[in-house]
């Protein structure tokens, strides 16, 4: 089985409680530098995009914390 | 330290020195963090009877403890220094990500001292601080700045806090702008950083924010989400923002426009009410952490303003140009909100500047010799706009404007006091005392940075009724089944909710201004969804987890009370006194829907709010007891 994320940027907000997450889960520490998702932002044109480091071993911790369903939490068999 | 950084960073700007220090456990347990020890450090490093833009003035950036971490909307930055508006103490809060990212460079506040010989700007990059020259920064608007700096850091991800033209051009009511979609908007503390010859702080940090107990952190996390999420008042902001008030304001009729001279008629909500938002509306935008995205990015289509796209339209905004300038176009309104950001002015004192300007001209006060030529009119967009480029500036008609409304009446005299709408020396919103009596209205008058609705906001409103007129003491309360839910202790509750479906409003309004406290130093934010929803008793389990401090409940709110105290003695050493806490005399003079304010029955409920809070009724400052119970020293 393998799982992945599925992204809708258009749903992103830009608050990174992902990232923040990420590090939590993974370091027990805040650091959106040591979170495996990243949100670029940018601001003047109101877009974010959603990029995985390439270490990401996909898992729901950025899904589950994702109050905009920009973010979802996909297994396949 | 968890949670907190555990520093300080300390920037001279005369003589360039740059030094860290520790923070105390002590001040953490007893001020919190962010407005709280920022108070704490002015009162501590600055005579508060200095003047505001000398080099004397401190200005101190300070981010909470849960900010940085995923506590929902933990984004907030409380900055303070002496206002030059007021006079009293300055503070403003912002949010979006410039507070976290001084969490990531390690460090919990930021003070500014001094005065730089020439124009700087600060970039902490992690531990190494830089003062760069900002020579070529100088004079570009708000917005440019930050776009600059991107570029030349070579780093899209930096935050940017900068003043713009306002600022440098000394504006007494000059903001900081917060990157491309916030500000520090009150009390001028952009005409401060001017004033130091400093343009803008530039922050990129990497570092850890640790947690001393992270499974009962995130369980305290999964509580407040789980609240907030839950709260009623969260699907309709998330999909109307602050702008789901006008509605209702304008609903309980108490919006007022002209400068508060008269109620809004039907043209109001028909061109600015909420389903407005709608025809622009494009996305959500949030702050870091925030699960509400209040914030909206709008896109103008059509019209003169056409090919304009921000982040915008908020109640403040539009009360401020729609109702008390007359605007009756949304995409205007918008304008504005690009031209005071760029400008990096505050949206409401340059509405009130231009609103009191306009009725001065209207009454034949003033005539064009005085503005340039200009004929002023309500609801004049183009005028309006020309206005906000002469007061950032100071270009003929608008350097009278840019010392503020009070200034401005006190040069121009012949009656224009009475036009005022400020209140302890900054105006009053236009959702108007005079239409209803709460804690709210209540809240305008003991608001220690002046007459604005942040400071003291309830986390119980009955928004369906009103008191009966003339009732100073109560406000209705919200059914039964809200306030045993709200998150007030015991003792407190039964001394607010003392008269059966009724609110103590000097009570409620004590215990309100300390929950202010404690979100603005907690650095979360106050928007309904989290103010109504949680209190002391969640904030206390959020801080002993992540800090390892024991906070109860009782702790949370004795900072927060602690805190209003240090702000009062602030602006009693700044030099106001009991008999300048007092509404402008438009709101005791001239009615509304046949309503003004009995200034006799206010000073009553005045008198018991300092019985409450243990302060002497002659002076407004804490008595010698209350001092001692909070650990305080007698004021000299």
């Amino acid at each position: 089985m393998t799982a992945y994320i599925g992204v809708n940027p258009q749903l992103c907000t830009g608050c990174r409680t992902c990232m923040l997450a990420c590090s939590f889960a993974f370091f027990e520490v805040f650091n959106p530098s040591k979170s495996k998702i990243i949100i670029e932002r940018n601001e003047e044109r109101g877009t974010f995009d959603i990029k995985f480091t390439s270490d990401c071993v996909p898992c729901d911790i950025c899904a589950k914390c994702c109050a905009y369903g920009a973010l979802t939490y996909i297994e396949k068999d | 330290m968890y949670g907190y950084t555990g520093k300080v960073l300390v920037i001279d700007l005369s003589s360039g020195k740059v030094t860290q220090r520790e923070i105390s456990a002590r001040d953490c347990f007893e001020y919190i963090g962010g407005l709280g020890i920022n108070t704490k450090i002015l009162l501590d490093e600055m005579e508060p009877s200095i003047d505001p833009l000398s080099e004397d003035n401190v200005l101190c950036f300070g981010a909470g403890p849960l900010v940085g971490t995923m506590a929902p909307t933990a984004n907030r930055t409380d900055v303070c220094a002496k206002s030059p508006l007021t006079g009293l103490l300055g503070t403003t809060n912002s949010g979006y990500s410039w507070g976290p990212e001084l969490k990531f460079c390690g460090y919990d506040h930021l003070v500014i001292k001094g005065k730089s010989k020439t124009p700087v700007y600060i970039f902490i990059n992690d531990g190494e601080t830089h003062i760069l020259s900002a020579e070529h920064l100088w004079g570009k608007d708000s917005w440019d700045t930050i776009r600059t700096l991107k570029n030349e850091l070579k780093d899209e991800e930096i935050s940017v806090a900068c003043i713009g033209v306002g600022g440098e051009r000394l504006v007494r009511f000059a903001s900081i702008e917060n990157g491309f979609y916030s500000a520090w908007g009150r009390t001028g503390l952009g005409a401060v950083m001017g004033s130091k010859n400093l343009k803008a702080i530039a922050l990129r940090g990497h570092q850890d924010i640790t947690v001393a107990d992270p499974k009962g952190f995130q369980e305290s996390v999964e509580q407040m989400r789980t609240r907030i999420l839950n709260h009623p008042t969260y699907k309709p902001w998330r999909q109307f923002g602050s702008v789901l008030a006008v509605d209702i304001f304008y609903d309980l009729g108490i919006v007022t426009g002209q400068n508060q001279s008269e109620q809004v008629d039907e043209s109001f909500i028909k061109t600015l009410g909420r389903e407005n938002l709608l025809r622009y509306k494009k996305k959500s935008i949030a702050c870091t952490a925030c699960p509400i995205a209040c914030g909206h990015w709008v896109e103008v289509d059509e019209g003169p303003y056409k090919g304009l796209k921000l982040k915008g339209i908020e109640i403040t905004p539009t009360l401020d140009f729609g109702a008390r300038c007359g605007i009756r176009n949304l995409s205007a309104v918008v304008k504005a909100t690009e031209l005071f950001q760029r400008y990096g002015i505050d949206c409401s004192t340059a509405a009130a500047a231009i609103a009191l300007a306009i009725e001065l001209f209207q009454k034949g006060i003033i005539s064009k010799a005085y503005t340039d030529g200009l004929e002023l009119n309500w609801g004049n967009e183009s005028i309006i706009f020309e206005l906000l480029r002469k007061i950032a500036y100071r270009e003929g008609f608008g350097d009278l404007l840019a010392d503020g409304p009070v200034a401005m009446a006190r040069r121009i005299g012949k009656g224009s006091e009475q036009c005022l709408t400020q209140t302890r020396g900054l105006e009053t919103s236009s959702r108007d005392p005079r239409g209803r009596w709460d804690v709210w209205s209540f809240g305008y008058l003991i608001n220690p940075r002046g007459g604005d609705h942040e400071r003291v906001q309830s986390p119980a409103e009955n928004l369906q009724k009103s008191a009966p007129e003339g009732e100073y003491f109560y406000e209705l309360s919200p059914p039964d089944k809200v306030v045993a839910k709200v998150d007030i202790s015991d003792d407190w509750k039964q001394k607010i909710f003392n008269k059966k479906d009724a609110i103590n409003i000097p009570y409620m309004a004590a215990w309100s201004q300390d929950l202010m406290n404690i979100v603005n130093s907690l650095g979360i934010c106050m928007r309904p969804p989290v103010l109504h929803s949680l209190g002391p008793t969640i904030y206390s389990r959020l801080l002993t987890t992540l800090t390892g401090i024991e906070f109860s409940p009782e702790n949370v709110r004795k900072a927060g009370e602690r805190i209003s105290n240090i702000q009062r003695i602030f602006n009693f050493k700044a030099g106001e006194k009991r008999e300048d806490i007092k509404f402008a005399p438009k709101f005791y003079a001239m009615p509304i829907r046949g309503r003004k304010l009995d200034k006799s029955k206010i000073d009553k409920v005045l008198d018991k709010y300092f019985e409450v809070r243990n302060w002497d009724i002659k002076t407004a400052l804490p008595k010698e007891e209350k001092l001692r119970e909070l650990n305080l020293d007698k004021p000299a």
